[in-house]
């Protein structure tokens, strides 16, 4: 087994709340789950000038649509309700 | 013009189908609103995912292969965080649903009280007055600063 040491950090109260929420929703330990992100965060690093970055300017406009006007959100999921729904 | 936000931010579907989109009417206002947000982290819900790829697939028949491929490109490439509805946001929405007098806004506040609940409480879209209600969420249209 790993020697394991007991360390104080700090750290903005919206990131602390938001790991803690995702540490519970994996059921995991907060301390388990900080290990986790960090040891990912570690190799991430290590491994990163292999990657190959996407330029993110070339993401964009990659559809020819002419969109206009999208349809709010009430008629996007009322259209599929009432269809479902036999309306 | 020069962007001053900073922090979490979530982004609306309509932001995404028109920064994706070269022909839509707000394509130049979103190529330039990527482009110059620095600072900004990106997140985005799962409900909008599926929005934007019904909206590109089912409505302009594009393949679903090319609009998934493009879509997860461009998330990547702008580092999003993809979060999602947490056990706790059902009742996040209904506390929104009873808070504020709003007719028909079931699936707004659904999308708010996902965002809140995963603690982001900025939010970019198109549609502000769909938003302007929930004082919880700061609610920003990107486009009227291009």
């Amino acid at each position: 087994m790993k020697k394991l040491i007991r360390t104080t950090i700090t750290v903005p109260e919206d990131i602390y709340k938001q790991a803690k929420v995702k540490a519970s929703l994996v059921q995991e330990s907060f301390s388990a789950y900080v290990t986790e992100a960090l040891y990912e965060k570690i190799n991430q690093i290590i491994d990163e000038p292999l990657k190959k970055k996407i330029d993110p300017k070339q993401t964009l406009g990659v559809f020819s649509l002419g969109i206009k006007k999208i349809p709010s959100r009430k008629k996007l999921y009322e259209t599929h309700l009432q269809r479902k729904l036999g309306r | 013009m020069r962007l001053t936000f900073s922090g979490n931010w979530g982004v609306d579907s309509n932001i995404i189908i028109y920064a994706l989109d070269r022909q839509s009417v707000f394509f130049k206002k979103a190529e330039a609103f990527f482009n110059q947000a620095k600072g900004i982290n990106f997140y985005i819900t799962q409900q909008n995912l599926v929005e934007i790829e019904k909206v590109i697939i089912g409505f302009y028949r594009i393949k679903k292969e090319t609009v998934i491929t493009n879509l997860e490109r461009f998330l990547s490439a702008f580092n999003f965080s993809i979060i999602s509805p947490l056990p706790t946001t059902l009742s996040y929405y209904h506390k929104l649903l009873l808070s504020y007098p709003a007719k028909d806004a079931f699936f707004d506040f659904y999308l708010a009280a996902t965002y809140l609940d995963n603690q982001i409480n900025n939010f970019f879209t198109v549609n502000t007055k769909d938003f302007l209600t929930i004082k919880e969420l700061r609610v920003v249209n990107p486009f009227s600063y291009f």
